[in-house]
């Protein structure tokens, strides 16, 4: 049940229309027009520490946890100095089809303002400055996408489980140590010294912005009459001038201190995807000492709603393009449940247990939450993770801990480390505290890259001549001809693709430190480097992909259709795909109902399907990203399916031009046939420990089937083979078509109605009518 | 011959299953849910909807069976001989083959996909039909291989068959489902097309040989859903002890559609299923015979086993 006081909070955020708040634009506009010759990291320390004392704060009436990105509920701030896109995007903010967001009278001029201040000087300006005219190309016909090019490097995944130790005056201590330690100097040392004085300046200032909120708190205490309330301000005043600066000593300062930490990351810099970790692990000391000291397990379970909430409310401002990739304002932050210890142990706890009950009351769109699996895991637990699952609300996902520990390991990791794993973005697995991982490479398209592959390296939407040539395929006559085309087509795009990253990561290292992140992370303040300098021993990044069910059912069609049962050639098989099928829907269908399709269990797809994954694993292990990392793949799309789609012609899988493709790892929308079991047969056809960044899993089921103890056993099936089949991720919906289609049309009676997209929950009626259908048609998995 | 292959299914039998369905059976009951498992040769169902109006399948039909109606080309039955080649020249799938001759170790492949699902919450292959008591020769050896490779198998039956043939696959069977669907033979004959001594001698046998027996009537409103009829099959399943369990399930209209597919019309067009209430009343009924004995009567709500007394 819950409070009366979460649900006021609840309701209120999700009720808060969203808009933009200028003031930090406004802060951060005004401090660089101060004149300064500073190094960029002193630079980036100071404006963050001039916006952490200047900006608007405020206490909610029902809070009990501190601090707000913006200077009112559910807004969403401005980085103007990062975004070249605001230039082009800034007018249709508040009118765009997918997440928009509302100005205050007169904030929009304002902004437009700063906008045009900034003009030619964002990190957007230096990045795009990068860009050779073939890469313009190859990004407007949709080879690819580029990533981290407006954005910061993102991915924080702090060493929470040493910070709620310590404390932040422990890791100023750290870097003031350091800077006693230099007995002489040079121009390395010199970017050592400016570096842990910039983490220092950080620190202090967020611990200074807690204590403006100690200080709001005393405030309002002062004037509050409700005795009640009172009390709780004064609590929030002490816990913000306990934390972050020390270790915490209650749960609600524990959890006070990762939100504080996690809104620092969010405030900073731009950008998404911060690892919140092994919540349930790091958090337990303060639960068990808490309830000993008489605090009881509703207080702690309105701790968590309101910490959770906390994310819910925060909101993040993408151009129109990726609004549209990443609909309901997808932030990727994780908190994982479950698991097994460094001694193979399970991790399972009363506090496990407490976080899911949370979630049967009330199921927020983020954090995500994710439920560890592994043999020896708490069956109670488990099967309690799944009821949840179950209810619909879309959270826990589910990963598989023996793949994702071995992602790690193979990364270099020891298995101690290894076993802490977190997840930034979608599925992919870092060591929390001990990672410098990438999520956002951009998206590399390798169905248009098929796609180009069958017009010899044309590409067939604009006409131009943009691969290597690499054979007519009339002229094929073996699925071992287009398959070596494929990979020459491979080789060149993906080296594009990886250079293109390369020179956006490698901008960072000279514009955008994320200093609070560097604190926390191991290596940083050892080496006296931010992480985009190489703090962090470890890095890697992922190369995010997307169409593989398209690209498998499209060789299979070949093979098959044009191959074996020669029912048509390679030449007419091209002509139509050039047509788009026009006039020759009867050949459409042949492709689509006479060619087996991924998804269904058949060998004779599937192994295509794992040729193409292990194929662009195999290539880029050939490379390092920018920052002398490994690179990983990752088999996630967000609705990238949707809107690369547009970019792709007819596909010899009978996919009609500019349509969806596949989304994730999922089956070709429709294709699949053969319920669950058969997906999962077909998903583990590919090696999953290949991409080491993961293979998401989408599966709808229907609530119809799922229903009671019976209902739990078939999500349990379905999930141990998965992950005995050593599957990384599932995740599931449970809703049927009438229930969509009724939120569609009476939208204000489900605005509470998760849904999963991608790596991440959205509410479905905050979604455009677009993703809504794509949603849709995702196969619904019901038995007899 | 076997018409489908439906894999996860949660409802017949223990954990999750792969049902296998055969094709021909010796009763035409009025309320057959799959109308395509009657007869025991191959067909062509129509898919009206799926149909892009190429007229392909006109062209090639020799016996000139397809014309052009309301909605889209439709296959005179008198004429058509199932000589497939409409369905093989059907691209768009409008117009399909149903029934496939498997060889053994293929239709055992097709099983044991599924094998580590089994593993996992129990689970196996349920045959049905169609009736398989009728392909005895076949389920015998398909149930001892699937037995002898450590799959549980279970069987889905009318109950009408010929017990010196079918007894064979008995040994490995562990479960079966058997229908009864009207104590009077009369009146079993009027709705099923035949009548009921042989099903109810070939229950008791069946029951007495080991196999793990649950005896299932199909409520269908009017037909059958008289509380003499469920008291009088109650009654006679006091006789068994060997039964323990019953099994009522509710009418549904899922198998309506597959009538127009296959060019037939559907004799229960526009009958409403019963009402929970109806269930309920029943299940309570058939209870009240079994009071001191060790059998129960239930239907199946949400996944879940209501037993009412």
């Amino acid at each position: 049940m819950l409070s009366e006081r979460i649900a006021r909070l609840s309701e209120k955020v999700r009720n808060a229309p969203p808009t933009i708040c200028i003031d930090r634009a406004r802060l951060a506009t005004e401090f660089s027009k101060r004149p300064s010759i500073e190094p960029f990291i002193l630079n980036r320390a100071k404006l963050f520490k001039y916006v952490l004392e200047n900006k608007e704060i405020f206490i909610d009436d029902d809070s009990i946890l501190a601090g707000h990105m913006a200077s009112r509920l559910h807004a969403v701030p401005v980085f103007p100095e990062m975004s070249a896109w605001l230039r082009d995007d800034l007018e249709t903010l508040d009118t765009r089809k997918y997440d928009n967001f509302q100005f205050l009278p007169g904030e929009k001029d304002e902004l437009r303002k700063m906008v045009a201040d900034w003009n030619g000087g964002t990190f957007g300006d230096l990045t795009n400055a990068q860009i050779t005219e073939e890469e313009w190309d190859l990004l407007k016909i949709g080879v690819f996408t580029k990533g981290i090019s407006q954005l910061s490097t993102m991915n924080l995944a702090p060493d929470y489980d040493e910070m709620v130790k310590r404390g932040y005056r422990y890791y100023i201590d750290k870097c003031k140590a350091r800077i006693a330690e230099l007995d002489d100097m040079d121009i390395d040392k010199m970017g050592q010294k400016l570096t842990w004085e910039a983490m220092i300046i950080t620190m202090e200032a967020i611990i200074t912005f807690a204590h403006r909120y100690a200080d709001l708190a005393e405030k309002m205490a002062a004037d509050c009459s409700d005795a009640e309330r009172k009390q709780q301000l004064l609590t929030i005043a002490e816990n913000c001038r306990v934390v972050p600066e020390n270790p915490p000593q209650t749960f609600e300062q524990a959890a006070q201190l990762v939100w504080f930490t996690h809104l620092a990351f969010m405030m900073e810099n731009n950008g998404s995807d911060h690892a919140l970790g092994r919540f349930d692990q790091y958090m337990y000391d303060f639960y068990i000492k808490d309830l000993a000291n008489g605090v009881s397990k509703k207080y702690i379970a309105d701790v968590i709603h309101e910490f959770k909430i906390k994310f819910e409310e925060m909101w993040y401002l993408r151009n129109e393009f990726e609004s549209e990739a990443y609909p309901g304002c997808a932030l990727y932050i994780h908190m994982m449940i479950g698991g097994m210890l460094a001694d193979g142990s399970d991790g399972c706890n009363e506090l496990t247990t407490l976080i899911l009950e949370c979630m049967d009351d009330l199921q927020t769109k983020e954090p995500c939450i994710s439920f560890r699996y592994h043999d020896n895991i708490n069956q109670e637990t488990f099967r309690l993770a799944m009821k949840v699952a179950l209810q619909g609300g879309s959270h826990p996902a589910f990963f598989n801990d023996p793949t994702c520990i071995s992602y790690l390991t193979r990364l270099g990791f020891s298995k101690e480390d290894a076993v802490n794993w977190a997840v930034c973005g979608c599925t992919e697995t870092v060591s929390q505290g001990k990672s410098d991982f990438q999520s956002q490479m951009g998206y590399y398209n390798a169905i248009k890259v098929f796609e180009i592959t069958l017009y010899d390296g044309m590409d067939p939407v604009s006409k131009k001549q943009v691969g290597p040539h690499t054979g007519d395929i009339r002229t094929f006559t073996s699925i071992e001809q287009l398959k070596e085309a494929y990979l020459k087509q491979q080789a060149y795009f993906l080296q594009r693709f990886i250079i293109l990253f390369n020179k956006m990561v490698s901008c960072h290292a000279y514009a955008v430190p994320t200093i609070t992140g560097s604190c926390f992370t191991r290596g940083c303040i050892e080496n006296g480097r931010v992480l985009q300098q190489k703090g962090c021993d470890k890095r890697w990044s992922a190369i995010a992909v997307t169409g593989l069910a398209n690209i498998a059912d499209s060789l299979a069609a070949i093979e098959e259709c044009v191959l074996n049962k020669k029912y048509l050639t390679m030449a007419e098989l091209l002509d139509l795909l050039q047509s788009n099928f026009e006039g020759k829907e009867e050949m459409r269908q042949l492709l689509l109902n006479r060619a087996p399709k991924f998804g269904n269990d058949i060998e004779a797809v599937d192994k295509y399907a794992h040729f193409v994954v292990k194929s662009l694993d195999d290539e880029g292990k050939k490379y390092h990203d920018g920052r002398g990392g490994e690179l990983t793949t990752v088999w996630a799309t967000q609705s990238y399916n949707v809107v690369l789609g547009r970019k792709i012609g007819a596909t010899p899988d009978g996919r009609r031009a500019f349509t969806a493709m596949a989304d994730n790892v999922s089956p070709m929308i429709g294709m699949d046939v053969n319920g669950p079991t058969a997906v999962v047969n077909s998903v583990n056809a590919v090696d999953s420990t290949i991409p080491q960044s993961g293979m998401l899993l989408n599966q709808r089921f229907d609530p119809a089937i799922v229903k009671g103890n019976k209902g739990i056993d078939i999500l349990e099936a379905v999930l141990r083979a998965h992950f005995n089949k050593q599957g990384d991720h599932l995740q599931i919906n449970v809703v049927d078509n009438e229930t969509l289609r009724a939120a569609q049309k009476e939208p204000e009676k489900y605005r509470n109605m998760l849904v999963r997209v991608a790596g991440y929950s959205a509410f479905f009626v905050d979604l455009e009518e677009n993703i809504q259908e794509n949603i849709i048609q995702r196969t619904l998995q019901t038995t007899v | 011959m076997i018409f489908n292959i439906q894999k996860c299914s949660i409802h017949d039998g223990n954990g999750l299953r792969t049902l296998v369905f055969f094709k021909g059976c010796p009763l035409t009951c009025k309320w057959c849910s799959n109308p395509e498992s009657q007869a025991y040769g191959p067909e062509v169902m129509e898919s009206q909807g799926k149909c892009i109006g190429c007229m392909a399948c006109i062209g090639v039909c020799p016996r000139s069976a397809i014309s052009l109606g309301s909605d889209g080309p439709r296959i005179d039955r008198d004429l058509c001989t199932n000589c497939l080649q409409c369905a093989d020249r059907c691209y768009a799938a409008s117009k399909y083959p149903v029934g496939t001759e498997y060889e053994l170790e293929e239709l055992y492949r097709r099983i044991d996909r599924d094998r580590d699902f089994y593993l996992i919450k129990g689970g196996g292959v349920t045959f049905s039909g169609g009736e398989p008591l009728t392909h005895a020769q076949y389920l015998t050896e398909i149930a001892r291989i699937c037995h002898e490779r450590g799959i549980d198998v279970a069987v889905e039956s009318c109950g009408l068959g010929n017990f010196s043939e079918f007894k064979h696959a008995l040994p490995y069977i562990s479960s079966m489902f058997l229908d009864i669907k009207h104590i009077d033979s009369t009146q079993h004959k009027e709705i099923t097309g035949s009548g009921n001594e042989l099903i109810l001698h070939n229950i008791k046998r069946i029951a007495q040989s080991g196999v793990d027996v649950t005896i299932r009537t199909p409520i269908i409103p009017g037909l059958n859903d008289s509380t003499d009829n469920l008291v009088g099959i109650a009654q006679f399943l006091r006789g068994i002890p060997e039964i323990r369990e019953y099994e009522l399930l509710a009418y549904h209209q899922l198998g309506a559609n597959k009538y127009h597919a296959l060019g037939r019309s559907y004799e229960l067009e526009g009958l409403q299923p019963p009402s929970d209430e109806t269930m309920r009343t029943l299940v309570k009924c058939a209870n009240d015979v079994f009071v001191g004995t060790d059998t129960i009567c239930f239907y199946t709500k949400d996944n879940t086993k209501e037993i009412i007394r």
